[in-house]
């Protein structure tokens, strides 16, 4: 078949634009204000969060009672304490880690103690995976009971060493994100 | 429109995948004893306090076992933990309890009970409505 009948065939099914040939030329170009304003946004909430992220990105779970009388944190200053199972670097204070023995906890009340002393009513959220055992849970309270009276006596001034059990309020029903 | 909605989906992806990792974390607030001064375990209150001792049978969630000592070393078995504490609280719709929501309460997990263990016996105490709830020390040594 020649191809001078192929298209007159397909010209003949399609209905003719006869105002086409007057329009004006289509320009073609990104359309970059969504995108800077996206940009924008999405800049602003990453400065607002950066600081959660820094401190709570450590992969544990904490303990899920049913029905908790737990409450929403405040907005307070606070640092994040985590306590991990199962790993020699049983303790995480933001990008830090310390090990679970003599000089890790020493390490770990010094760095408390400095946080004390630059803000004496820093809140310390204790974050513990829920299959710690007792025994590494227990002296993450002591260091911090023990860093306040230090820095208490550093600054003379009383500080009320104060701490947030961390847990996982999970609605009924809900699937578990892991 | 386009480039709207495919900011928009991108926002509806990116929030599903970055919320999940803080989805309801709540906190319990707990005030530590002042390590200045030394204090024994209910010196002071003129209480007995009730100790809740906590050992853990298996990782499951609710294996684990609990014997109080204390002015309510005789708690009911028939009812959840968090029942009996608050049952045995006196006020005025309880005028036969036998203790007050003052009364310090001492958790004391052996060392190898798993956390979870511990915090569902604290979180107990705490619904049942006491207000003066610590964990005991370990025999473990922490620096000071």
């Amino acid at each position: 078949m020649p191809p001078d009948a192929t298209n007159d065939r397909r010209a003949s099914r399609r209905p003719r634009r006869r105002g086409a040939a007057l329009a004006a030329p289509i320009s073609l170009g990104a359309t970059l204000t969504p995108l800077i304003d996206m940009s924008f946004l999405l800049v602003t909430f990453f400065v607002l969060v950066a600081h959660v992220s820094a401190t709570e990105r450590v992969a544990l779970r904490p303990p899920s009672p049913s029905n908790p009388a737990s409450v929403k944190p405040a907005k307070e200053a606070r640092v994040v304490l985590n306590v991990l199972a199962g790993v020699e670097e049983a303790y995480a204070l933001g990008t830090e880690r310390f090990r679970d023995d003599v000089g890790g906890r020493t390490a770990l009340r010094t760095r408390l103690v400095e946080l004390y002393v630059a803000n004496p009513t820093v809140r310390v959220n204790l974050r513990a995976d829920r299959a710690a055992r007792y025994d590494r849970v227990e002296p993450a309270m002591r260091i911090i009971s023990a860093a306040a009276a230090t820095a208490s006596a550093q600054l003379g001034t009383p500080i009320e060493p104060r701490m947030h059990l961390v847990v996982l309020r999970e609605a009924e029903g809900t699937p578990r994100v892991r | 429109m386009t480039p709207m909605i495919d900011v928009t989906f991108q926002l509806l992806i990116y929030f599903l995948l970055g919320t999940s990792f803080v989805l309801g974390e709540e906190i319990y607030r707990v005030d530590l004893p002042d390590r200045t001064e030394r204090r024994e375990r209910g010196e002071g209150t003129g209480e007995d306090p009730i100790v809740i001792r906590i050992r853990s049978q298996s990782a499951e969630l609710n294996d684990y076992r609990v014997d109080l000592e204390g002015p309510l070393s005789t708690l009911p078995t028939d009812r959840s933990l968090a029942e009996g504490l608050r049952a045995s609280i006196v006020s005025a719709e309880n005028p036969n309890g036998l203790v007050s929501r003052r009364t310090p309460v001492v958790i004391a997990p052996s060392a190898d009970t798993r956390w979870e263990h511990a915090v569902d016996v604290f979180d107990a105490a705490v619904k049942a409505g006491f207000n003066r709830v610590a964990f005991a020390p370990t025999s473990k040594d922490a620096p000071r």
